[in-house]
Parts: structure tokens; sequence; C-alpha cells
């Protein structure tokens, strides 16, 4: 017997259906991936987990409204951009998002590695924008028109982000010897 | 064609064409100081690799709530089984109905059923008894003859 996993656009096709167990399945093969793009954009483990859970809410709630079920994955994480953003306004809104002074990312608990410590303090530099960016090209592996979709802007600037980022990183990164931890 | 022409970030982050990927090659080749900057980049995006995806403090679930569907009666008619469960339910439904419906038997009929039922009990009652009541009527004539054949032999001796 060939053992064939169930594609997502089975799965979203099931859970329309009102099959709570597919949407399971689902929640079960992105949270992680939602999670640790919420964490590193938010800083905060808790409010990380909180707006998981959101994101996975409101997901559900408007999976209707998904016509392409392909496109499933920029369509989530374009719900937990918007949500991480909300959070972040609710949070600082005296700092005006993608332009104003980076914040220093809060951390709950201590790492070992200086290595992982110097590449926390380096995307806390970066402005939520950029550091956005960098999560969803490096961490998540989409290409510049997913990043696109995600969102809601031209290529271009999704391009500008991520390059703008890249110099901020290089200046901090480049010099540091990353042999041992590869 | 100049440094600032090769797109040495588009390189390191895989979004260049076929074409596009062998002609910053070929320049890497010739062009120290992009190789440097290339190193650069390298490292950086080394450096950021290398932090670790974590865990999650619990696992996300969902339970059929009301609360969290999009849409109530319109996924009942979504699906063949959902339709047959919706028709066996109503016919369910009508037959409790129809049961519940039916009119309570009066006071004069429930007297009438006792009647019957009284009477039924006593003619059985009856019959059973009627062999009975013969045996002991011939058991209570013998009891006399015997009774008086005892006389007669007393009074003969």
């Amino acid at each position: 017997m060939i053992f064939r996993e169930v594609e997502d656009p089975d799965l979203i096709a099931r859970t329309k259906r009102g099959k709570v167990e597919a949407y399971n399945i689902l929640v079960s093969r992105w949270e992680k991936r939602i999670f640790n793009y919420l964490l590193r954009l938010v800083g905060n483990r808790e409010d990380a987990m909180d707006l998981s859970q959101e994101v996975f809410l409101k997901a559900y709630q408007n999976l209707g409204k998904l016509q392409d079920v392909s496109r499933f994955s920029p369509w989530l994480f374009r719900i937990a951009h918007n949500e991480a953003f909300s959070h972040l306004r609710r949070k600082r809104p005296e700092v005006e998002l993608g332009s104003g002074p980076a914040v220093e990312l809060a951390r709950p608990r201590l790492e070992p590695l200086e290595l992982t410590l110097a590449v926390r303090r380096a995307l806390g530099r970066l402005s939520d924008d950029q550091r956005e960016a960098i999560v969803l090209k490096i961490y998540q592996g989409f290409k510049f028109e997913e990043m696109a979709e995600v969102l809601d802007c031209p290529v271009s600037t999704v391009k500008s982000r991520v390059y703008a980022a890249l110099e901020v990183l290089k200046e901090t990164l480049a010099p540091i010897d990353t042999r041992g931890a590869e | 064609m100049n440094c600032s022409q090769h797109d040495l970030k588009g390189y390191l982050l895989g979004e260049l064409s076929e074409t596009e990927r062998l002609l910053v090659e070929d320049h890497l080749g010739q062009c120290s100081d992009c190789r440097e900057e290339q190193e650069k980049l390298r490292l950086t995006a080394a450096a950021l690799g290398s932090l670790p995806e974590e865990e999650m403090p619990y696992r996300i679930a969902f339970v059929s709530d009301k609360i969290f569907e999009p849409r109530g009666w319109a996924w009942l008619w979504n699906s063949a089984p959902r339709l047959g469960f919706a028709s066996a339910a109503m016919l369910a439904a009508a037959i409790l109905v129809h049961g519940l419906a039916r009119p309570a038997p009066t006071a004069a009929a429930m007297a009438a059923m006792e009647a019957r039922v009284h009477g039924q009990v006593v003619r059985s009652l009856e019959a059973d008894l009627v062999p009975v009541m013969e045996d002991l009527q011939y058991l209570q004539k013998r009891a006399a003859v015997n009774y008086r054949e005892s006389l007669y032999v007393g009074s003969r001796q």
C-alpha cells in the first residue's frame, strides 16, 4: 500500500465541509512556522502564542473566503502579519511602525550560545518592516512575489526592505565566526 | 559592466534567473571586491541561519464548537451523509410526534378495559377450580360412605 499524505487543499476542502479534525491537522502543520514568525516579530513567547491562536481562529472563520486554496500559505501569513502589526501598534502606539527606530527585542530567557544572542540583538536593531522581511525571506523561505502577497505591497518594496535589512545585519554579523554554529 | 549592476544579495537569496546567476558567478571570478562583499553576505546569512526555531509552549487544537463555525445550516446540505442523517432524524421526530399526539384513553374506556380483564381472570379461575371442586366433592362422598360402613360393621360385632 502506498501512503499518500493528505494535501493542504484536501484538508481545506474538508474543513469547509465542517470537519474540525481536518483543520486540526492543518494547524499542526503550520502552527510552529506561524509561532516562530510571530515570535521573531513581537519578541515575546506568550504574546506570540496568543497571537498564533488568534491567527488560526480567524483563518478558520474566514476559510470560506479563500478562493485559491493553493495560496493558503501566503493567505495564512497575511492574517499573521495583520495580527502582529495590530499587536505592535497596541503595544507602542507612539512609534510609527516601519519607519521609527528599532526597539530591542525583549527576551524571556537567556540563551547559552553567544551567537544566538548576537543574531537576536542584530534582528532587534532592524525596524519592524525590515525584521519581518528578513523573517519571511530567511526563516520562512518565501520568494519575493509571495512576500508581496503576504505584505500586500509591490515586489520592489519587499526587495528594498530585505536588502536594507541585510546591509544593517551585515555590519554586525559578518565579522562573527559562525563555523562552530553550523 | 560595473560592480553595481550585479545583484549580489539577489544571488545570495536565490532570487536571480539562471542567466543573471551565471553573470554574477562570472563576475565574482574576476572581482576581488565583490568576492569580499559576497563573503560578508554569506557569513551574515550563516549567522542568521544559526538561530534555532523555538518550540511552542503548547499545541493549538480546535474542538467542535458552534461558536467557531462560520455557517450552520449551510454545512448540513453540503454532503450526502449529512442529508441522510437529517432525513433519518426527521423521520424519528415524526414518529415521536405521532406517538405523543395520540389521544389519551378516557376514564370510561379505562373502566371498561378493567372490567374486561377482571371478567377474563374470573372465568379463567373458575375453569381451573371446577375439576378441583369435583375432586373435593368426590372425596367428601367417599368419606361419608366409609363412615356409614364403619358404623354398620361395628353394630354387627
